[in-house]
């Protein structure tokens, strides 16, 4: 097992995930509700949310930078929920998101996941053939609805997220 | 004769291991036995009733109650007897909870066995009259530290005369170490102080410090006391602190300081701190050189016949010190008589040297209480937070707890204020320093209280690192910085600080000292080593000796503001012993049958209690008698008889059972 060294810490990741909306990790005292209920955890992930906040708490910013686990998180709430706190580990979780996409890390399922956005208005979109197996409703794509699509693509276009060369940069309008 | 038999069933601790219908069958078959009855709690108010109805209608005239120990309820049901009517001392418990049931899978054999003696001893039992003693109005406290210093406190506001004996040479104990104290981290010596100045202004209340009880005797209402004053060399009379021999006192005749947790060093001359009180100079005749060429117990003269003074004796502006003076081991004893004796002699924290794992070689390795030192205004580095191996300010602090606590090698039991005070001493730091890292190394934070999860969580919020897992060593690097190899629960990895100081939040304990004097006391320590109290919930205060009361740390570690609420409920105790016109005592005391007495004088040497004396024949002195009853047994004439626990009496439940 590796042995994760503390050394004198350089800047503070909890100001810094604070500064982006996740002031609530100051208050958290690692009782590891949030992890009971999270999806990230159940699938498997290394850094579900007590346990990246520890890290982030002991100033090992670089042992999670380029850690695709905060980007499993599908906003589901239930962290929220159960946190006796008032944590609110979602937005800390999200904080760390903003940190890792300014510092260019951001893991290659997050790359796909805003293509797909960008392509089909759809981050996960599903195996088609797997719902109409199960009986289920066809889902309607914005791909197929033009108006919606460049509503999505505009908005996308508008952001910072620009800046990061994944997306194709296309002409506005 | 007739023998009342009440079987309780305590809820189930009884019933469920003991069939009690049996039991109450069995013990109707015994002829003298009247009355049997069951009850699921013999001793609630109805189940008392029911006694009273049986002895005041007649058909009971002496009592076996088969329940928990005698400890728990039998002056309880001693009052029910003398409410009824009856003498309170035809009685008999039956103990069928803590030796039968609770330790038997099946106990209805083992609780006929012990119910049967105990019919046998109720038909041989007798009226006895209490005994009935004058009452010192005055108590003696041990230990000045701020359990004592409460205790004489409320004691002299309600009028009683009190002596308070310390083995320092200043009260205050170890609260005068502490720079602030949770959970409002107001300043320690501004409530001391105080009281203190208090204390030692007092009509009714005399210090005697740099002093030990030599020796107690006496029961309740009257103990007589022997207290030593050790020497010191200076007449406190002429004595007015002003520090001209510690001057005077070189400092090759020095040791590690007492007051400083051997974090400087103090002379031979000494004031125990800087805020002593009283404030009067002690000389420590082990640390002294005899630097002015005269050994100290001994006389020297110049040419001119005049006399030779020592540095320090030149230095006295008030010639207090005279070193002329043979040493004396005995010191100077006083001999006190009061009416009860409160204990408060505190703890000590175990030393750095128990754990190798630890290097306690390190000078960077220290406890918490020589961290106290350093962060108070009083202390060596005058609060300034500096490690003691070079006074650089450290990097790096890491804290280890349940040092020596919950910890099968040492001591089981939770040392309860560690976790606390090292969230204290990380919020100092951060408040102070805020550069400096600091990590708490922990297996549970235990933050109970008043304020006191409220103080955790803020620590967590000034970013003190709290990482869950023990530390399980420590190593020196090359440059004299430490690693300190712990694990973090919380990731699932072992984990490594590079620290410059580690401060160990060391067990706290009783003192050597303090066992010594719980023995002379008579009095006993518990599972954990500390000072016994009669009952854990209603009896917290007392020891099991009647008159004896104990308050602080002795007795259980505690945090400050519990230390004084015991202390208080101690003096409020022991007022309400003294407070009586007289006392009464059991008569459990030995007998002597005059006619059948030789005068041999074999239980004059086996009474540990210097009660038993022969003049023709043996005589016991009652007042000093605690009724263990080794004269009796070591009688070879069956002489002295124990009442309550006579021959016949005992016999009977020997010959009934076998």
């Amino acid at each position: 097992m590796k042995v994760v060294k503390l050394p004198k810490i350089d800047g503070d990741p909890v100001e810094e995930v604070s500064k982006f909306g996740g002031e609530g990790i100051k208050k958290c005292i690692q009782c590891g509700a949030c992890m009971s209920v999270c999806p990230v955890a159940m699938a498997g992930f290394n850094y579900p949310n007590k346990k990246l906040f520890k890290l982030i708490i002991l100033g090992q910013r670089r042992e999670i930078l380029y850690d695709p686990s905060p980007w499993a998180c599908v906003a589901c709430g239930r962290c929220i929920e159960v946190c006796t706190r008032d944590v609110n580990p979602f937005s800390v979780y999200f904080a760390f998101r903003r940190i890792q996409t300014r510092e260019f890390s951001v893991p290659s399922v997050a790359e796909e996941a805003l293509r797909n956005l960008y392509e089909t208005g759809y981050a996960v979109t599903g195996n088609a053939n797997i719902r109409k197996e199960l009986g289920l409703p066809e889902v309607k794509f914005a791909l197929n609805n033009g108006e919606a699509l460049k509503e999505i693509r505009c908005i996308i276009e508008s952001t910072e997220i620009m800046q990061l060369g994944i997306l194709p940069r296309r002409e506005m309008f | 004769m007739k023998i009342g038999v009440y079987i309780c069933h305590c809820g189930e601790n009884i019933s469920a291991t003991v069939d009690v219908d049996e039991l109450m069958e069995y013990a109707g078959k015994f002829e003298k036995v009247s009355v049997v009855r069951d009850h699921i709690f013999m001793c609630s108010e109805l189940a008392q009733e029911m006694i009273r109805r049986d002895i005041k209608s007649g058909r009971v005239d002496r009592v076996v109650i088969a329940a928990c120990t005698p400890r728990n309820h039998e002056r309880f049901f001693r009052s029910t007897l003398e409410s009824a009517g009856i003498s309170r001392y035809m009685l008999e418990i039956a103990n069928i909870r803590e030796q039968c049931s609770w330790v038997h899978g099946d106990g209805t054999e083992k609780a006929k066995k012990i119910l049967a003696a105990a019919i046998a001893k109720a038909e041989n039992l007798a009226p006895l009259n209490d005994m009935k003693f004058d009452v010192e109005k005055s108590v003696l406290v041990i230990g000045g530290g701020v359990a004592g210093i409460v205790a004489s406190l409320e004691l002299a506001k309600i009028g009683y005369r009190v002596f308070l004996v310390e083995r320092e040479a200043s009260i205050g104990g170890k609260m005068m170490k502490f720079d602030r104290i949770f959970p409002m981290n107001d300043c320690s010596s501004c409530i001391l102080y105080p009281l203190i100045s208090e204390v030692s202004s007092h009509p009714l209340i005399e210090l005697i410090t740099y002093a030990e009880v030599e020796d107690v005797s006496g029961s309740v209402g009257s103990f007589e006391v022997r207290v030593r004053k050790k020497q010191t060399y200076v007449d406190w009379e002429k004595c007015i602190g002003c520090g001209a021999c510690v001057d005077a006192c070189p400092p090759r005749a020095s040791k590690p300081d007492e007051f400083n947790e051997g974090l400087s060093r103090r002379k031979a001359m000494y004031i125990a701190s800087p805020f002593a009180v009283p404030r009067k100079a002690v000389h420590d005749p082990e640390v002294c050189v005899n630097c002015g060429k005269k050994v100290f117990g001994t006389r020297r003269f110049l040419r001119g016949g005049k006399e030779y003074l020592t540095p320090c004796e030149k230095a006295c502006p008030t010639g207090a010190i005279n070193r002329s003076i043979k040493w004396d081991p005995e010191g100077e004893t006083i001999e006190l008589k009061v009416g009860a004796i409160i204990v408060a002699v505190g703890y000590r924290v175990m030393e750095k040297s128990n754990f190798k794992e630890y290097l306690p070689h390190s000078p960077n390795v220290i406890t918490a209480l020589q961290f106290e030192r350093i962060l108070s205004p009083t202390g060596p580095t005058e609060g300034k937070i500096r490690r003691p191996s070079d006074m650089k300010k450290p990097g790096t602090i890491s804290f280890i707890s349940c040092v020596g606590s919950r910890d099968e090698r040492y001591h089981t039991y939770c040392s309860k204020v560690c976790c606390m005070y090292m969230l204290k001493q990380a919020r100092l730091i951060k408040e102070r320093e805020p550069d400096i890292d600091v990590y708490i190394h922990f297996i549970d934070v235990r933050a109970p209280g008043k304020e006191l999860e409220e103080y955790y969580t803020y620590s967590r919020q000034l970013g003190i690192k709290i990482i869950r897992g023990k530390v399980g060593g420590i190593e020196e690097l090359s440059d004299g910085r430490l690693r300190v190899m712990g694990f973090d629960a919380d990731i699932g990895v072992p984990v490594e600080v590079e620290a410059d100081l580690v401060v160990l939040a060391t067990a706290i304990e009783l003192d050597d000292d303090a066992r010594a004097l719980v023995k002379k006391l008579g009095i006993s320590l518990d599972t954990s080593g500390f000072i016994r109290e009669d009952h854990p919930k209603l009896r917290s205060v007392e020891s099991w000796l009647s008159g004896i009361f104990i308050a602080g740390c002795c007795q259980g570690p505690k945090d400050i503001s519990e230390t004084v609420a015991q202390a208080k409920a101690a003096a409020a105790a022991a007022a309400g012993v003294i407070s009586q016109d007289e006392i009464k005592t059991e008569p459990f005391l030995a007998v002597v049958n005059e006619s059948l007495c030789s005068g041999c004088g074999i239980c004059t040497s086996a009474c540990p209690y210097d009660a038993v004396v022969v003049e023709d024949v043996a005589r016991v002195d009652l007042r000093r008698c605690r009724g263990c009853g080794l004269c009796s047994a070591s009688c070879p004439a069956n002489a002295i008889d124990l009442s309550g626990f006579t021959r016949e009496q005992l016999m009977s439940q020997v010959v009934r059972i076998s």
